[in-house]
């Protein structure tokens, strides 16, 4: 699709860039507009951070491709893709339910439900980040 | 790709909490068994092709509906549209990995 054409893998890369720009802010913003950070925010701060850095990386390697003339995602990056999205859902299934229940178990009340969708996006976002440079350098 | 689709099933388990809390809510979870039928299916490289692709599809659902949902309840801060927001996130992602494998399955792209 996008990835097929020289505009599209341009594309690609500024939309990359431009999300990466707009999360980054959005954070920026956050921190400086609430002095009262809470420790849920002191801990998911640097898993975003993780999951900005590890985008660019992959938005670079896309771009030092199309620089060099080369696809920006061959047939065994996109397989990559596939099992990494196939884990991020496995993920984002368990930790929809789990967060809920393992809070309920260990401290006997409902996790708040933006606590609960906050782990679904980390959770998943880290499980696919992780699951696609393993399969990306592993090559199978 | 290894089969790990069917360890979904086991969230059926937690249906069981219905005779502990008294909570119907949580009979549903008994339609997450139906997950454990796809221990028995056998797979060849393009239906793991598709199984891949849809997933990935619905992935990609769970961070956009995500991200929406935490993004319009803070700008509005109706702090009730959460369970919403939590539904259409699950129901979403299943109902999207299923339409997308047929997709796939059925035009063959």
């Amino acid at each position: 699709m996008l990835n097929d054409t020289k505009k599209g893998q341009k594309l690609v890369i500024i939309m990359g860039i431009g999300i990466t720009t707009l999360v980054v802010f959005t954070l920026g913003f956050y921190m400086l507009a609430d002095p009262s950070i809470e420790l849920f925010d002191i801990i998911t701060i640097p898993i975003i951070l993780i999951i900005v850095l590890s985008s660019s990386y992959l938005v670079y390697d896309k771009y030092k491709n199309m620089k060099a003339g080369l696809p920006t995602q061959d047939e065994r990056l996109k397989i990559a893709s596939y099992k990494a999205g196939y884990y991020g859902f496995i993920a984002a299934i368990w930790s929809a339910i789990g967060s809920n229940m393992a809070s309920i178990f260990l401290f006997d009340q409902d996790l708040r439900g933006g606590l609960v969708v906050a782990a679904v996006v980390l959770i998943s976002g880290i499980t696919f980040i992780l699951s696609y440079f393993y399969f990306s350098k592993k090559g199978e | 790709m290894k089969n790990i689709l069917w360890y979904l099933g086991f969230i059926s388990i937690l249906s069981i909490l219905y005779f502990i809390k008294g909570d119907s809510g949580y009979l549903l979870f008994l339609s997450f068994a139906l997950f454990f039928f796809t221990y028995w299916t056998k797979a060849d490289e393009r239906i793991n092709q598709n199984i891949g692709r849809a997933t990935r599809n619905a992935f990609l659902y769970t961070m956009f509906s995500s991200v929406l949902s935490i993004l319009y309840i803070n700008l509005t801060e109706n702090i009730d549209f959460y369970q919403w927001g939590f539904a259409l996130v699950i129901t979403g992602t299943l109902a999207i990995c299923i339409l997308s494998f047929l997709y796939y399955d059925n035009t063959g792209n």
